[in-house]
This record gives C-alpha cells, structure tokens and sequence, in this order.
C-alpha cells in the first residue's frame, strides 16, 4: 500500500499491469485474510483444527507405539548379543578348532568360550540340585561354543546363522534372537499400520477440511460470482481457500502433535519403569520427525481439500 | 462488436428464453434493449460476457466465437466487458474504494495504479470523495453509481447495463443514462436492457425490441 500515487503517468492498459507483482501481494492477502477469518470465526475454525488433530494423531500414535516397541526391544537386545553353539556328537579336537578358527574370523563374533560336556554337566547338577548325575555311564551333554557377539542387531544375528549353518560341526544354535526379530516384525507392523491409518485418516481430513471450506465458500458465493464475472481467473478465486485449507490442515497438525506429546507424558512413567527394571533409562519423547510429519501431511491435506472442493464448486459458480 | 447470429436459449422445462436471435452492434455503437419483464433481456445480456451459453447459434465478440471458448479464456473476455447487473451488486460490507478496486486487484494492477484509476472512475459517476464511505451508507442511486464506476474502472471496449435505473428516480435515471452516453461518445460499446420507454426516447439511440423471446422490432435511432 506505500507505492507513490501520483507520480506515475504509465499510460497505456498493459503497462501499468504487473501480474508477478501482483501475484506476490495477493499471496500475502491471501495469507493475512486465512489469518484473519481463523481470528474472526474461532469456534467454526478451531472445532475443525481439532477434528483435523484427533484424527491425525491417530496413525501418529500408533506410530510413536512402534518406536517405544523398537526401544524397549534394544533393551532387551543388550541380553540378546549372545548365543550358544551345540555342536554335533562326536565331534574331535580338530574339527572344534577348526570351527573356532572360523568363528573367530566372523566379524560378528566378539568373544568366544568352549565349554566342555564336562563343565556343562557340573553346571547343570549344580543348578538343578541333583546329586546322582556323576553316575551316568556317558555324559549326554554337547561341546558347546558360548559366543558374544559384536552386537545385538538382528541382522548381526541372522548372518552369523547363514553361516553357521554351513558348518557340519555345530548342530543347533540357541536363537534366543527370535524375540528380537519379533519385536521388529511388531515395530514395522505399527509403522505399516501407522501409514495405512495416515492414508485412510487422510481421506478423512480431505473431508473434514473440505466441507468446513464449502460453508465458505457457500457464504462467499456472491463475491465468488461477481469476481468471475469482473474476469478473475479460477486460480485467482481458488487462491484464499488455499490458504485456509492449508493453515487448517498445518494448525491440525500441531494440535496431532500436541496430543501425541501428551499421550507420550502421560506413559513415560510406566515405560520407564519397565526400562528401569532392565536396567536401562529411557524416557519416552515425541519423536521430532514425527511433528514434522504431522504438520506436513495436514497442510497437504488440507491444500488437496481445498483444490478438490475449490475447483469443483468455483467451476459451477463461474462457467455457464 | 457483438454479434448474435440465429441465438436460441432453451431452458430445461422446454420453455425458450430467447427464440432465434440475430443482430449486429458494431463496435463503439449504442443500442437500448426493450421489452416488457420476462421478455428475454436478462437472458440475451447475461450471454455476452458467457455467463451463459446459448442452446443454439453463435455469439460473437470482438470477433471471436464463445462456443469455441474454453473456461479458461473466460476472464479475458470479461476482462473487456465492464456490467451493471441486477444479480450481481456491491459488496455491502467493504468500501466504497474496495468494490471500484475489485476488477483492478483481479487483472493485476498495483495499488498506486489502482488508486489513480478508482478515483478517476468515482469522478466520472460524481462520487470523488466517498471512497472511505461504507457501501451500506450510501443511497440506491449512489450504490449504482458505485456499480457503474466499477463498471468502468478497467477501461471495458463493452459495457452492458440490465435496467440500471430500476428503483431511482427519473432526475436520478436520466444522470445515469447520460453517463451512459458519454462513453459512448468515447468509443465504449454499450448496450442497455430497460423497460423505461419514456426515458429511453430522450436518446438518439437504436432499440432492440425483445417480445417473449424474439426480437418484435428493431428501431432505427429517431431524433
């Protein structure tokens, strides 16, 4: 508005317009009027915002649940970086060393420890408080490898077995790994699950945006009508329900995030707990990607609302 | 120029609006459309600017064909059509300023440009001066004044009016009318719906004469 009024003498019609001026300040009208109508009109407003934010921090939820699983899971991993070789009966000196030399060229074995039947056996009278085992005539038990591993990635694990399964000397493997697998199989099915409710409460909030821009628009018709008569172009009409569309959809957003960082306090006392019972500190938080996340989908959503009602409702009131 | 050729407008219960339809208003002329209410006036303008589309024949403007129009050309049509409709007034909640201003923002002026034109358009309808007031404190005849200089601010090859007098008194009528006239003295295509056959014959100016959707007469200017 501080352009100088009266020293300007361009004459003719095309040269005193300039579109990408023009483009820029209706932009910034734009913004300033979704600003304002969010001010004017808070409770219509601000009930779809929270609509918007309930219904995203839905698959936001679920998701956070899949993370606490994956960091619980480590906890239980730091016990998990271990595993026993049993080797087959009647296995000799050589061949056990020769397994040895290879294990000990694994990069994912750290540390290894042979423990003879014998030891096995004492070990298992011990614990088992059974006197009379000595008497066996043969000790039943296997050689068996104690290895610690480098660390306690599943990945880690499952190459170690490939190829400990080439190796005819060692008969079985505890795979005390499988929990851990599992524990990742329950992750990425929260995280697929988290997604697959993004998509589907997506198409809720294109929805919810959308029929709280078509009362709007409905209320706006008039002025709607009289621009596309005065040759507004369809973008020129579409352009302030962008702005709404948008800003409601980012608002819904931060209010998902809010309401994912409440759940998140709102458990961190249990799960903390729980780690403490393992011996680990955690303290749950919102993961920071997770905001963005929230914020980014809802501005989409609300933008794509908005083009789809936009355009489907500008169209009727503008062309014959 | 506008040009009508063979122009039918049929309405979804069977009824035609407009019934075979041809004429010529060449460019920088000025012409009064007549008839009686429901005659077809509305109906004949609102197909100018395409806020229509006829169900048969051809509507030039300028030249150019509006059934090969595609939506997308629509505003640069309009763009060159300046109107005073019934349907379609004053925003009453803005400015005197801000409904004059409206057709500028939209083709992409700058504020500097737009103030200059505004006011010039206000001076041409008598109202330079009022621009702060509130479109619900002004008078019926100034609220069509208001929508005249609207009307013209973008500096329209065409300016269509539909009973631009309708509830104003005759002194009021006849300075808009005369306003009227005086673009068309500067080169602006106009064309006029009224049924005000007293007011109308104070103009040397042709008479389309609609009659339940046909043209019944069409009268040379007298004077």
């Amino acid at each position: 508005m501080s352009a100088p009024a009266h020293h300007e003498t361009r004459g003719t019609r095309e040269k005193s317009r300039h579109p990408l001026a023009a483009w820029r300040r209706h932009h910034r009208q734009c913004l300033r009027g979704a600003l304002a109508r969010l001010i004017r009109r808070p409770v219509g407003a601000w009930a779809t915002i929270l609509v918007l934010g309930v219904v995203l921090s839905l698959p936001a939820l679920v998701m956070t649940l899949g993370h606490q699983v994956e960091r619980l899971g480590a906890i239980w991993m730091s016990d998990a970086a271990r595993m026993d070789l049993y080797l087959a009966p009647g296995t000799d000196e050589a061949e056990r060393q020769s397994l040895r030399d290879w294990l000990d060229r694994q990069a994912t074995v750290a540390e290894q420890r042979v423990i003879p039947p014998e030891e096995g056996l004492e070990t298992l009278t011990e614990r088992l408080h059974m006197d009379g085992l000595e008497g066996l005539d043969s000790n039943p038990l296997p050689w068996v490898i104690e290895l610690t591993l480098s660390d306690a990635r599943p990945d880690t694990r499952l190459a170690l077995a490939e190829g400990l399964r080439e190796q005819s000397a060692v008969a079985e493997f505890s795979s005390g790994g499988e929990w851990i697998e599992r524990l990742e199989q329950i992750r990425a099915f929260f995280d697929e699950l988290g997604w697959w409710l993004l998509i589907l409460l997506g198409l809720t909030v294109v929805f919810v945006v959308g029929n709280t821009l078509r009362l709007e628009l409905h209320e706006r018709r008039r002025e709607i009508a009289l621009i596309a008569l005065i040759g507004g172009t369809e973008r020129y009409m579409l352009r302030p329900l962008l702005y709404d569309g948008t800003l409601t959809g980012l608002l819904g957003g931060l209010v998902a995030s809010g309401l994912v960082a409440l759940a998140v306090s709102v458990t961190a006392g249990p799960i903390e707990r729980f780690a403490a019972s393992y011996g680990a500190a955690i303290s749950p938080q919102i993961d920071p990607t997770l905001v963005l996340l929230l914020m980014t989908a809802g501005a989409l959503l609300g933008w794509l609302s908005a083009q789809v009602i936009g355009r489907f409702y500008i169209g009727r009131l503008s062309t014959p | 120029m506008i040009e009508f050729a063979n122009v039918s407008r049929r309405y979804a219960n069977g009824q035609f609006g407009l019934q075979d339809i041809s004429f010529r208003l060449p460019a920088g002329r000025m012409a009064f459309l007549t008839g009686h209410s429901g005659a077809g006036k509305s109906t004949l303008l609102r197909l100018i600017p395409a806020l229509d589309r006829p169900t048969s024949g051809k509507v030039l403007i300028g030249g150019y064909d509006l059934n090969r129009m595609g939506r997308h050309q629509y505003p640069k049509l309009r763009r060159q059509i300046g109107v005073v409709f019934q349907d379609h007034h004053l925003l009453a909640d803005r400015l005197v300023f801000d409904n004059v201003a409206l057709p500028l923002q939209v083709s992409g002026y700058l504020p500097g440009d737009i103030r200059r034109r505004v006011d010039a358009a206000l001076d041409k309808v008598g109202l330079l001066g009022r621009q702060r007031a509130r479109i619900e404190e002004l008078s019926g005849g100034e609220q069509q004044r208001v929508n005249i200089a609207r009307a013209l601010v973008n500096r329209p090859r065409i300016l269509l009016a539909d009973e631009p007098t309708g509830n104003l008194d005759p002194d009021l009528s006849r300075d808009i009318f005369d306003r009227f006239f005086e673009f068309h003295a500067v080169g602006v295509t106009v064309l006029i719906a009224s049924h005000d056959v007293e007011l109308l014959k104070q103009y040397p100016v042709p008479r389309i004469a609609l009659n339940q959707g046909r043209i019944s007469a069409f009268e040379e200017a007298e004077s």
